[in-house]
């Protein structure tokens, strides 16, 4: 509205209240009609005057048409408030959470975040060696896993904990790494001087501790291990292990206990094993299915005459022991397990181009040593070795060729690609080198049951040159890289190009 | 009020003999008509009751509020007049003889008739405030808490109701 209509509107109003005869006399009134106007809002004024015929007899009908509407109900004499829109509970408490849940998405965030998070660290942290920043989650996990099974499982978890620091101490003895396992607990099987069997382990302790030690006595120790050796930092009593009516089962691999199999440990004197004793029949499941047709192979080693190792469960490389004062003991006693068919049938004709290497041992190579302690077979997670088990060697090559891959799973090798070849590590498979991915390695490697496994793997060092090697096919045969062209070298300035001459 | 709102029967009647009056006054100074006044006065306080039952009700002034129910009232009644038929004027029922000329008499009523029409062209504001400030009487202040309007407002709206009717008036005349 601008300044002059409003001045126009203060005006008329002002005409209104103050000027009875409507004449203003003013020449800008009458131009914009203000004149007119009044003399309307004055007949305008006497039409209000003027009132309704019988208004009162009107107002007193349509009064009882009113009160006529209304229903019967009694009147409420107490005055109550006007009705207010009555709010549903939920949105009562929505308006009170209000400030609590304008937080919530982001807490609900955080909370996943954490849940995922632990999840993940828990589940890498499963097989988390002693160097890996996972190990206190692990350690924890096993704490309250522990803490929180029932007292008819505590006595397997506890195996299984037993289980895992043997694991680890194997893993950083094979890495030559120093670090400290706590809280290893293992049954004394002896001692020899201040060197003592707990478990399957040979620890160095104390002497005064070590002199007290008996024969089945279970301790917690501390252990730190040396490339070589196992010293103890602190030594505890341990629990008592509880009978548990789990029944263990073995299963093909000797060195994992499944529900199914009871656990026997014998007297010090004796040597100790453990004894896996099948409940019903004894269950041998090949890794492999025998092929059926066998395999044409082009080394000649296809046909050499099935070299069968007499059936034995005792280990063909025992535990080595750190000092050299353990004595040879007997083969430990094991039911024997029936040998497999072998897979091809040996051929009559065909002369072995090359004797037998060595006829597979029966008794452990220990190291001689003195006292009666017993080296525990070691248990070991790598492929058994295939030739104890009788099967016939298909093919023997060497390859050469790069690390593709290396399976690994808690920290050891179970096979490794080299080349084109998965290559089976056993116990007998010697690694020189360290198994790196990307270095060439030069492997030699027999064939069983379609498997290629590996006696022997060299691992080259890593060259400054770029040299490309040659990769094997599966055929054996190598394709040589191509050779580069040779750059021409540069000209000195000056001289002339040497003349061609037809 | 909020025993009125409760139906409570005594607070209505009370209700109804305060405002009636002024509601009645405004109705036939806009129609004219004593029949429909009567009339459409009870449909606004049944009206009002309805509302006050269902939760509705006013914001700043309850005198506001009814004024403007009655003013759509007044409103409603002229869109359905223009949409009847008209009677004969043989069909007509007698109208009483009043005091004085009888020709000045129907002069003037032709003349209110005719204001009235033009006070219905108006805008429903404009309309309101023009019965209200020139038929009712109320001062500017109290049809601006009545509007919940500024007074400026209220004579901007009178100012150009006023024009509006002047202009109608004189296309008519």
């Amino acid at each position: 509205m601008s300044t002059d209509e409003r001045r126009l509107h203060d005006l008329f109003q002002e005409m209104l209240e103050t000027r009875d005869d409507f004449q203003t006399g003013e020449s800008d009134a009458s131009e914009t009609g203000l004149e007119d106007m009044l003399f309307l809002a004055r007949e305008l004024q006497t039409l209000g005057r003027a009132s309704m015929p019988d208004a009162q007899a009107a107002l007193a009908r349509a009064r009882e048409r009113v009160l006529q509407s209304l229903p019967a109900a009694p009147p409420q004499t107490s005055p109550q408030p006007q009705p207010q829109q009555r709010i549903p509970f939920w949105q009562r408490w929505g308006a009170v959470m209000a400030p609590a849940m304008a937080w919530a998405p982001a807490t609900l965030i955080a909370f996943l975040a954490m849940v995922i998070l632990l999840a993940v660290s828990i589940s890498v942290s499963a097989s988390a060696m002693p160097d890996s920043p996972f190990y206190p989650v692990k350690r924890t996990t096993e704490n309250v896993a522990l803490h929180m099974a029932p007292a008819a499982k505590r006595a397997v978890i506890e195996a299984a904990i037993a289980h895992h620091r043997a694991e680890e101490i194997d893993y950083l003895q094979e890495k030559g790494i120093r670090a400290i396992v706590p809280s290893y607990e293992g049954e004394v099987r002896g001692c020899v001087e201040n060197v003592c069997q707990i478990g399957p382990f040979q620890v160095t302790l104390p002497p005064d501790v070590a002199a007290k030690l008996r024969p089945g006595d279970r301790v917690k120790v501390d252990l730190e291990v040396h490339p070589g050796r196992l010293m103890a930092l602190s030594v505890a009593p341990g629990k008592t292990p509880t009978p548990t009516s789990t029944v263990l089962v073995a299963t093909e691999n000797p060195n994992v206990l499944s529900p199914g199999a009871t656990l026997e440990s014998r007297p010090f004197d004796t040597p100790a094993v453990v004894r896996v004793t099948p409940t019903k029949k004894p269950v041998h499941k090949p890794t492999q299915r025998p092929t059926k047709k066998p395999t044409r192979v082009r080394t000649k080693a296809t046909a050499k005459p099935t070299r069968q190792k007499p059936p034995s469960a005792t280990p063909s490389r025992p535990r080595k022991a750190s000092t050299a004062t353990m004595a040879p003991l007997p083969p430990p006693q094991a039911t024997p397990t029936p040998s497999p068919r072998p897979t091809i049938a040996p051929t009559a004709t065909p002369a072995p181009t090359r004797p037998p290497k060595a006829t597979p041992r029966a008794t452990p190579r220990t190291k001689p040593g003195i006292g009666t302690a017993t080296p525990v077979p070691r248990r070991s997670r790598v492929t058994p070795n295939p030739e104890s088990r009788g099967d016939q060697i298909q093919a023997k090559k060497v390859i050469r060729g790069r690390i593709n891959r290396i399976y690994r799973p808690r920290g050891r090798v179970v096979w490794v690609v080299i080349g084109r070849y998965r290559v089976y590590m056993t116990q007998n498979t010697k690694v020189v080198g360290r198994l790196v991915v990307g270095r060439q390695a030069t492997a030699r490697i027999y064939q069983k049951r379609g498997r290629w496994y590996a006696t022997k793997i060299t691992v080259r060092k890593p060259s400054s040159g770029s040299g490309t090697a040659p990769t094997p096919t599966p055929s054996g045969r190598k394709i040589k890289p191509k050779r580069p062209t040779p750059t021409p070298t540069p000209r000195p300035v000056g001289t002339r190009p040497p003349v061609r001459r037809p | 009020m909020e025993r009125a709102a409760a139906r409570d029967p005594d607070a209505i009647a009370k209700l109804y003999d305060l405002y009636a009056p002024k509601i009645q006054s405004f109705i036939y100074h806009r129609t004219s008509d004593p029949v429909v006044t009567e009339d459409l006065t009870a449909q606004v306080f049944l009206r009002v009751l309805e509302a006050m039952r269902g939760g509705k009700g006013w914001h700043t002034s309850f005198s506001g509020w009814i004024y403007r129910i009655a003013h759509n009232l007044i409103v409603d009644y002229y869109r359905k007049r223009s949409q009847a038929t008209y009677t004969n004027i043989d069909d007509a029922p007698h109208l009483p003889a009043g005091d004085g000329d009888p020709y000045r008499a129907t002069a003037a009523k032709l003349d209110r008739d005719a204001l009235l029409r033009a006070i219905n062209q108006l805008t429903d504001e404009q309309a309101e405030v023009i019965t209200l400030r020139f038929l009712e009487g109320y001062s500017i202040a109290e049809v601006a808490r009545m509007m919940n309007k500024s007074e400026g407002a209220i004579k901007a709206l009178q100012f150009r109701g006023m024009a509006t009717l002047r202009r109608l008036l004189e296309q008519r005349s």
